[in-house]
């Protein structure tokens, strides 16, 4: 019997080495990686894991410097339900040619979960400012990036105090 | 299953005027982690994952969600008016089963004339 490397077997392989560079990458110790699919629709249990929160906040700013006072957010102090925090932050720009946030990040760093949403603006929109209600597992950091289109990165956090969790 | 929707902005603004709208859905947004408790099965996720708001057709606003958000998600952001046209907020589920609301605004010159988005010679 001769072992030549024919067509067939080529691809057999480049099939298997490309499967196990997937797996790998996807599903690191057996968890999937939750910042790239957590778009997917989940229907199983996970536990919150602050190590994965933090690398996604990483990715999120990119080795960049971090503007001070770019970011303004208002959550109060003391949540007494966890389910419906509310959460206004606004982004200080002129809103003109390359001054506007193009993506701005909410994290709620001990969720499940973490990325709790992605607000995205345009040029010309007037003001970068939101208010909604998001829901906290337990009393954490929550946490505003700031992507502008020129490249700046802003950051602010504030720890809040919540009485009652989610159960998220 | 009730499926309300609201909007709710100023419809009268004068030009370069920055307005904010306000957005409420009915929506029960179920994260996917929670599990019945008698039979330990867990309820599959359903939320509300996009939200766009267009102005005169043009995007100027859009929210992209995850399971964090809370129930009855209301939403607030704000937009400068140039000339009178419609606002249109369309919310979209994760079975890609959209909703929208509609209004029109009205804005006024220094005279009090209406900006059409229309640019017509008479």
């Amino acid at each position: 019997m001769k072992t030549v490397l024919n067509r067939r077997s080529f691809f057999g392989l480049l099939l298997v080495a490309c499967s196990k560079l997937y797996l790998t990458q996807t599903l690191a110790n057996g968890k999937p990686f939750r910042d790239r699919f957590q778009a997917y629709r989940q229907t199983f249990r996970i536990e919150p894991d602050k190590e994965e929160a933090e690398r996604i906040v990483k990715n999120i700013v990119n080795n960049r410097k971090l503007v001070p006072d770019l970011v303004k957010l208002e959550v109060p102090d003391i949540a007494e339900d966890g389910n419906v925090v509310p959460v206004t932050f606004s982004v200080r720009c002129s809103m003109k040619k390359n001054d506007f946030p193009r993506r701005v990040h909410v994290l709620g760093m001990e969720n499940p979960f973490p990325e709790i949403a992605i607000y995205e603006f345009f040029q010309g929109a007037g003001k970068a400012e939101v208010s909604f209600r998001c829901r906290l597992r337990k009393s954490s950091v929550l946490m505003v990036i700031a992507d502008m289109s020129d490249g700046r990165v802003g950051l602010e956090k504030k720890y809040v105090d919540v009485m009652l969790g989610a159960c998220s | 299953m009730s499926e309300q929707r609201k909007l709710k902005f100023k419809e009268i603004v004068n030009k370069n005027e920055i307005v904010k709208v306000k957005t409420l859905a009915e929506h029960q947004m179920e994260t996917g982690v929670r599990r019945n408790e008698v039979t330990g099965v867990i309820y599959p996720r359903l939320i509300i994952y996009k939200v766009t708001a267009r102005y005169n057709g043009k995007i100027i606003f859009k929210a992209n969600w995850f399971s964090g958000v809370s129930a009855n998600p209301y939403l607030a952001f704000y937009f400068k008016a140039i000339e009178s046209g419609l606002i249109e907020v369309e919310w979209e589920d994760d079975y890609s089963k959209s909703t929208f609301k509609r209004g029109y605004l009205k804005v006024l010159d220094e005279e009090g004339n209406e900006i059409l988005p229309i640019k017509h010679s008479l």
